[in-house]
């Protein structure tokens, strides 16, 4: 599917500056490098509030799959989109939508330790939105 | 949290028999595909009842411990719409679907400490809609779509269901648990609904049926995932001694805990905070699993089931899957397990569901589905996506 209409709020107007250049910022901690979620406010390890934005490398490994099934209008086919739950490079586990793997064969494509990049959707008039490809 | 061997000098048993708390009256709306009907109206009737069914009057209620579903309703203002005055206790709360079970914990406190004598908790929610179909109550399009929230429902997992398929499939992938073991529990819930006169699905169900219900969210089928209702369910804690007096079987409150284990990247969707709450309530009860009679189980979904039974101890962890499918569930089976027919089949009021139905079973009152043996009611509370979860052990007599 196409991914869906977001508006930015205070707490993640930075991370959509981010993806609005296909970048997927993260929080890493200047004090001992570790890197969290976007939405942590203190590091996880060492509890520092310096926390900066970098941008992720990119890489993936799905944790877990499932495939969504959206019935639109009832009695018409259900569409089918593909979504995991991926661990970052860095760490941090990312939600988002696979968006070019094929739904009747997520089973084999997206199976637990299948690597992804990284990539992003572009909505006119909304947020870009981070999703996954197969790599 | 409380090493669990010092666990059961803090919890009821600290306190002299006649102040141990117990829950003495259970009211309960028409539940369903009940239209018309305000929330807020629904949470005063609920409160109402509940008071008649223990013999109480409403002045007699001096704590309201309030909790709203999707639909805002059931809040502080509910305390004018009783015309009760001199509350010593009133709070609204949410912790989604752990809070009945928090209530009825922070109701029992309140007794023990003498804060109140007789504490209302109440639950409504009118999600369901006449012109609207049942999926769209918990599929994200409420939320307003901005911030983080908004992100995830942008990525296309705005839906609970979605939510806890990934988690359920993490558990499969790791430990090879299948949809037709999560079936089994579906199986025997609705033959658990189908005694059972409160019940909103009530026709039979084969494991085969399970199998071929739509998907929703793989690996969850349609017959997975629980009902959405109208209603409102209230119960009134009080003391044991006032409990005794009063028109119902006392349904003492023995043991509870909570676990708010979030969303951990190593453990999320393999265990959940019933693994830390189950073993913290059951040693302040001053009680084991084995001693257990009944299981009233938040059942959201029939994976949530099946990771409860797991982190309580019913099983070794991974084996959640094959327990489920090893007999041991429905009527007749040796676990006596959402005896009502739970979220999934029964009725879906949040953490009232299981909390009815265990007061239900600990009086003794569930008529062609009452359990033999109903000493004590071991319940659970989950919330968010395995973000909360809440335990009580109930006990009669």
């Amino acid at each position: 599917m196409t991914a869906g209409a977001v508006r930015r709020d205070s707490a993640t107007a930075e991370f959509f500056d981010g993806t609005a250049r296909d970048q997927f910022l993260l929080r890493r901690c200047a004090d001992c490098g570790t890197f969290a979620e976007p939405y942590l406010r203190y590091c996880p390890s060492c509890e520092s509030d310096r926390l900066e934005w970098a941008a992720a490398a990119g890489g993936a490994t799905v944790v877990s799959w499932s495939v969504v099934h959206r019935r639109v209008r009832a009695g018409q086919p259900a569409q089918a989109s593909v979504v995991v739950i991926a661990a970052l490079d860095e760490g941090p586990l990312w939600w988002a939508e696979v968006l070019d793997a094929d739904p009747a064969r997520a089973a084999a494509e997206v199976a637990a330790g299948q690597r992804l990049a990284i990539t992003f959707e572009h909505v006119p008039e909304y947020e870009a939105v981070p999703a996954f490809r197969l790599a | 949290m409380t090493d669990p061997d010092e666990i059961a000098s803090y919890g009821p048993a600290a306190v002299p028999r006649a102040r141990r708390p117990a829950i003495a009256g259970l009211g309960m709306t028409p539940i369903g595909k009940v239209y018309g009907t305000p929330a807020a109206e629904l949470a005063a009737e609920a409160v109402r009842l509940a008071a008649a069914d223990a013999g109480l009057r409403l002045a007699d209620i001096d704590g309201l411990l309030t909790s709203s579903g999707v639909t805002p309703g059931a809040g502080l203002h509910l305390q004018q719409m009783l015309g009760l005055t001199g509350l010593g206790l009133s709070c609204d709360m949410q912790a989604f679907g752990t809070t009945a079970a928090a209530m009825v914990q922070y109701a029992s406190m309140a007794v023990m400490t003498g804060m109140a004598q007789a504490v209302a908790c109440v639950f409504a929610d009118v999600p369901l809609r006449q012109d609207k179909a049942t999926g769209t109550a918990y599929d994200g399009s409420r939320f307003a779509p901005a911030g983080w929230r908004g992100l995830l429902t942008a990525s296309g997992i705005g839906a609970a269901t979605t939510m806890y398929a990934l988690a359920a499939s993490r558990h499969m992938t790791v430990y090879g648990t299948t949809s037709e073991q999560l079936g089994h529990i579906a199986v025997a819930q609705r033959q658990w609904a189908a005694l059972s006169p409160l019940a909103q699905m009530r026709e039979p169900i084969t494991l085969e049926d399970h199998q071929s219900s739509r998907w929703v969210s793989e690996p969850l089928h349609l017959l997975d995932c629980c009902l959405v209702s109208n209603g409102g369910i209230a119960v009134i804690v009080t003391s044991a001694q006032r409990a005794a007096e009063l028109a119902q079987p006392p349904v003492h409150v023995l043991g509870w805990a909570q676990s708010h284990p979030g969303r951990p990247r190593e453990s999320f969707g393999l265990v959940s905070g019933a693994a830390t709450a189950g073993p913290a309530a059951l040693a302040m009860a001053g009680v084991k699993l084995a001693d257990i009679d009944v299981t009233e189980l938040y059942d959201c979904y029939t994976y949530t089931v099946m990771i409860t039974l797991e982190d309580y101890g019913f099983c070794a962890k991974g084996e959640g899957g094959p327990f489920a499918a090893s007999g041991v569930l429905g009527p007749g089976g040796k676990l006596m397990l959402n005896t009502g027919g739970g979220e999934l089949s029964g009725y879906y009021l949040w953490g009232m569901t299981p909390l009815s139905e265990a007061v239900i079973q600990a009086r003794g009152q569930g008529g062609d589905r009452q359990a033999g043996r109903h000493d004590l009611v071991l319940v659970s509370g989950n919330g968010g996506v395995l973000d909360h979860h809440a335990t009580l052990v109930l006990g009669r007599g």
